[in-house]
């Protein structure tokens, strides 16, 4: 059994999206992608964001280091506290400050995210040196080197002169944590980090980030569209879907007590090795709606067999789920509702 | 998980009869199979796409506008006045713009309005014609060479590269030399020079959209080395040929101009607006107007160009699509 | 290799070098033997760059073979000239990997799937157009779907044009190039569904390539695992799930994520170190050597060949070979 590693209790919130709203204005009209997402980050955990693309998993976090191009982006409203402060109203040179140094990103493909033209030590300390102003370079290098060992790069003092085109795939992402990591921040956010790599190296770079978190305490923010990838190393999933959030839980709250249909239709169109092939597996039927005209009710009952009236006419309420921790956006948690099996039920310890 | 699924046999009614039928808020509805599939946006093909991203860029329309004035006055503008553009009037010579003569007389008593317009159409011509000329070279040369690759296009690259070491003015003089200076003669040095950049261009495009998987889709499926190039490479290189079309006229009008003005160009009485700066500037210190009135068509000219290029490559780029 | 009498396709011993600068050679495909019953689904499974890619290609002639056989149908169809090779893309057709650059953007989606008939001159104008509307609502888009153009669609959708396209030929056989690698676990299984539907409603014959296991069995009746240029382990889907025998099959196995967390966490996993390395000028012996925790004196000296250890499993490793 696993050890979780977070006592939620006392848990200290580090980074908290408030009712985010942002809105992609492209000439056929505004593209509302991110439509009131409320997240909360705590300190040293590893939180999985999971959704198809499209569900504006990215974009609500590329909005808290504000990476997105204005226009077409639009911040609509809401609030993404770090620290006590609004990140939305603060100025570029905060946001300088704390990129980089107190919040930095891991992107999806190692092999853009690298400047093919610099060496990779040279790229790693560079953020270092913006955000130390008195580090010398010797320093500098003996930080980045420290930090390749850290994520696994062999001969990290022989390997720091070389170009990004001389590292593989894998090795160009160990590359990319490094730079992201040099720095210690508070919060690594990692945006599929895995996707654009093969399997055996996912595996690599996903045990990587859980040893790192071990290491240096960070909170580590993990954007996914694969539930499984999740499932041995995230403390607390939030499941988004269409531009909102429709469930947030803890691990196994989500796993073996979710209460939302389309966790549970994620949950199934995952292929389970036991079964016999050429079954036909489960899925989710059709594609989220399109933000340029959001449904009026909840965006998800056009896929959803457990659709009731109210679900096209109202949107649906934040119910809480039991704990604190767990909570979900679905009217079939009102009271009222029809009472629906869940279909990922297990109980307590094995 | 076998109540979950009963649920789809109810999905084959409207999904508004559905929401009518059930009384109570919590009734079961289900899926709506249409709208999980639905595009809402409206279609938008690709010409209209970089239209609308064409019509959204000011200087880009006004940079038009410009354009097709200057066609319209260089097609109507000779015939607005009365007088012939070649006649020479010894009795009205270097008169500054006046009611009668719009844009005033040159040293010969000629109408330089009248002139300004043909040396428009000259102008346009030349650019016009030496810019098609080049891009159908290049296109052949260099879209043979991309495609067939190996070889061929070794052998073709290193005769360009020969050709483009001849320096430009030497290749025109040589050209001037066998044919004679004109207009001809003028367009045929243009094409035979400008071809060389539009073939490496063209070369490049058919390198990198041959190894896009819809090329090799096509050929997947059996499509022949025609169909591949008209259905797919060009309608795929359009765009870029476009703009590099229209960087191109500005090219050969300006260059006309530089050669007419060293007195290379086009002869007189035949005249284009290179022609015209170079006669207004013998005698610019007296009479400035007969510079500065090609001077001036020639630069707006040369700018609406540029920047209605730089529009359209903006509204054809397919990266900017979303 | 693979008993019963009816195979579809039958390759023995492929090989596809590429010869690069410097005389370097890259093995990219190197003996590699199989065969697929008609009807039936093989499922081929490697890391990427281990030559999988390439060797659908080259079992279609999008590559040509350097060395080796390839028979499809009781025909000998290792070298086709042009003609056979229209007739071949008539019969076997491809789905690419990624579902945005294998469409053509400047066609809608109906021109796409009806090109294929168009090249081979099935049907009239008429027809064609709505055949290519049937197949449409075959892989589960409508109508109106049919004028829009790729760059309105998901994901998941132009990967269903893309299977559209390639079945609108009547194919027998489909190289299928990791077609769900690119898009979303959710959408996966879809695209997944609609393959193993269709296989059964047109009788097909499917390659299904894919870089990891987990969706590989869902649709394959037979997998097998190819790790730099070579084939180390094929059997049935079942049996190569409950008893992978190859460690490098094993270590694959166990790098799939499971979506359960008490499961995942209790498990043990083989991580394999380091990444594959490139096929080019690769040493003797056996290729997994340097990743392999059994790696013995007899990897170093000689490269193992498959071996039958059950009926109908075999494996290409020494520690089978005693």
């Amino acid at each position: 059994m696993q050890l979780r590693t977070i006592d939620y209790s006392k848990a200290k919130e580090i980074l908290k999206i408030e009712d985010l709203r942002v809105s992609f204005n492209t000439y056929v009209g505004e593209v509302k992608a991110i439509r009131g997402v409320d997240i909360t980050l705590y300190e040293g955990e590893i939180l999985a964001v999971v959704g198809e693309s499209g569900c504006g998993k990215s974009v609500s976090f590329q909005s808290v280091i504000k990476l997105l191009d204005s226009p077409p982006a639009e911040y609509k409203g809401g609030k993404i506290l770090y620290q006590g402060k609004n990140l939305l109203e603060a100025s570029k040179k905060e946001m300088q400050d704390i990129r980089g140094s107190e919040i930095s990103m891991i992107m999806q493909d190692p092999m853009t995210a690298l400047d093919p033209t610099m060496q990779i030590g040279n790229q790693i300390s560079e953020g270092l040196r913006r955000h130390n102003k008195g580090m010398s370079k010797a320093e500098a290098e003996e930080r980045v080197v420290k930090m390749l060992e850290l994520v696994g790069i062999p001969d990290p003092d022989k390997r720091l002169k070389q170009y990004p085109h001389e590292f593989s795939g894998g090795m160009r992402q160990r590359v990319c944590a490094a730079m992201a990591l040099v720095s210690s921040p508070k919060i690594l956010i990692a945006d599929e980090p895995t996707t654009a790599l093969d399997v055996t190296i996912q595996a690599q770079i996903m045990d990587l980030l859980h040893d790192l978190r071990k290491k240096l305490n960070t909170a580590i923010v993990l954007i996914t569209h694969d539930l499984g990838v999740v499932a041995d190393m995230a403390d607390r999933i939030v499941v988004m879907y269409a531009g909102k959030v429709v469930e947030t839980g803890q691990v196994e709250e989500i796993f073996y007590d979710s209460w939302h249909p389309y966790t549970w239709g994620l949950m199934r169109s995952m292929p389970k090795l036991n079964e016999t092939s050429k079954v036909e597996l489960a899925t989710i039927n059709g594609m989220p709606p399109d933000l340029f005209m959001p449904p009026q009710g909840c965006a998800f009952a056009p896929r959803c067999e457990y659709a009731m009236k109210v679900c096209y006419e109202e949107q649906p309420p934040v119910f809480p789920c039991g704990s604190d921790s767990h909570c979900s956006a679905c009217w079939l948690m009102d009271p009222d509702a029809p009472k629906v099996k869940q279909p990922f039920k297990k109980d307590g310890e094995e | 998980m076998d109540e979950y699924s009963n649920f789809s046999s109810a999905a084959e009614m409207p999904i508004e009869e559905r929401l009518k039928a059930a009384k109570g808020r919590f009734d079961h509805i289900g899926v709506d199979s249409k709208a999980s599939e639905g595009i809402t946006r409206p279609t938008i093909g690709y010409w209209k796409d970089a239209w609308i991203r064409l019509r959204k860029n000011k200087i880009a329309l006004i940079s038009l506008a410009v354009i097709v004035l200057y066609v319209i006055m260089a097609l109507f503008g000779g015939a607005m006045v009365e007088f012939d553009y070649k006649a020479n009037d010894l009795f009205n010579v270097n008169q500054p713009p006046n009611s009668v003569h719009w844009f005033g007389t040159d040293t010969l008593g000629r109408d330089l309005w009248a002139r300004t317009w043909q040396g428009a159409r000259v102008s346009l011509l030349i650019g016009l014609v030496s810019a098609v000329m080049q891009l159908t070279l290049g296109i052949i040369v260099g879209g043979l060479a991309g495609y067939l690759g190996g070889t061929f296009d070794l052998i073709v690259m290193r005769i360009t590269e020969i050709l483009d070491s001849i320096p430009f003015l030497i290749m025109v003089i040589l050209i001037m030399m066998v044919f004679g200076s004109g207009i001809v003669p003028l367009i045929l040095a243009f094409a035979i020079t400008g071809w060389i950049s539009m073939a490496r261009l063209v070369r490049g495009q058919v390198y990198q959209l041959k190894s896009q998987e819809f090329m090799m889709a096509a050929r997947s499926m059996g499509a022949s080395t025609s169909r591949m190039i008209f259905k797919h490479l060009i309608p795929n290189m359009a765009g870029v040929m476009i703009v590099t079309l229209t960087m191109k006229v500005p090219q050969a009008i300006f260059s006309e101009a530089f050669l007419s003005y060293i007195g290379l160009g086009v002869q007189p009485p035949q005249t284009s607006w290179g022609q015209l700066a170079n006669q207004g500037s013998q005698v610019m210190s007296v009479y400035p107007y007969q510079l500065l009135i090609p001077a001036f068509f020639i630069s707006t000219m040369m700018l609406a160009m540029q920047l209605f290029g730089d529009g359209l490559r903006d509204a054809l780029d397919p990266k900017l699509r979303k | 290799m693979e008993h019963s009498n009816d195979k579809y396709i039958e390759v023995t011993d492929l090989k596809k070098h590429f010869y690069l600068k410097q005389k370097k050679i890259l093995k990219a495909v190197d003996g590699v033997s199989f065969s697929i019953k008609r009807g039936q689904t093989l499922g081929l499974v490697g890391e990427s760059g281990c030559g999988k890619t390439t060797l659908g290609r080259t079992l279609i002639h999008i590559y040509e073979p350097t060395a080796g056989k390839i028979m499809m149908d009781g025909k000998d169809i290792t070298k086709v000239n042009s003609k056979e090779y229209k007739q071949l893309t008539s019969k076997a057709q491809m789905i690419f990997q990624d579902p945005y650059a294998s469409l053509d953007t400047h066609m809608t989606t109906l021109e796409i799937i009806a090109e294929g008939m168009a090249i081979h001159n099935m049907y009239s104008a008429k027809e064609r157009k709505e055949r290519a509307e049937a197949y449409l609502s075959m892989v589960g888009l409508n109508k109106e779907h049919g004028s829009r153009f790729p760059h309105e669609f998901s994901g998941g959708q132009r990967q269903r044009i893309g299977i559209a396209r390639a079945l609108a030929i009547e194919p027998e056989f489909v190289v299928c190039d990791e077609p769900i690698s690119a898009l979303d676990v959710s959408v996966q299984a879809q695209i997944v569904n609609l393959l193993i539907r269709l296989q059964n409603e047109l009788h097909l014959t499917f390659l299904f390539i894919a870089h990891d296991l987990s969706m590989v069995k869902h649709i394959s009746d037979y997998v097998a695992v190819m790790y730099l240029g070579a084939i180390v382990e094929i059997t049935s889907s079942e049996e190569l799930y409950s008893h992978p025998e190859h460690p490098y099959t094993q270590s694959l196995l166990s790098a799939i994520p499971i979506p359960d967390p008490r499961v995942s966490a209790s498990r043990k996993r083989i991580l394999l170190q380091g990444e594959i390395p490139t096929p080019i000028n690769t040493p003797p012996g056996c290729k997994f050597k340097n990743r392999c925790q059994h790696c013995m004196k007899r990897c170093d000296a000689e490269e193992p060949k498959l071996k039958e250890i059950a009926p109908g499993h075999f494996v290409a490793c020494h520690l089978f070979n005693s």
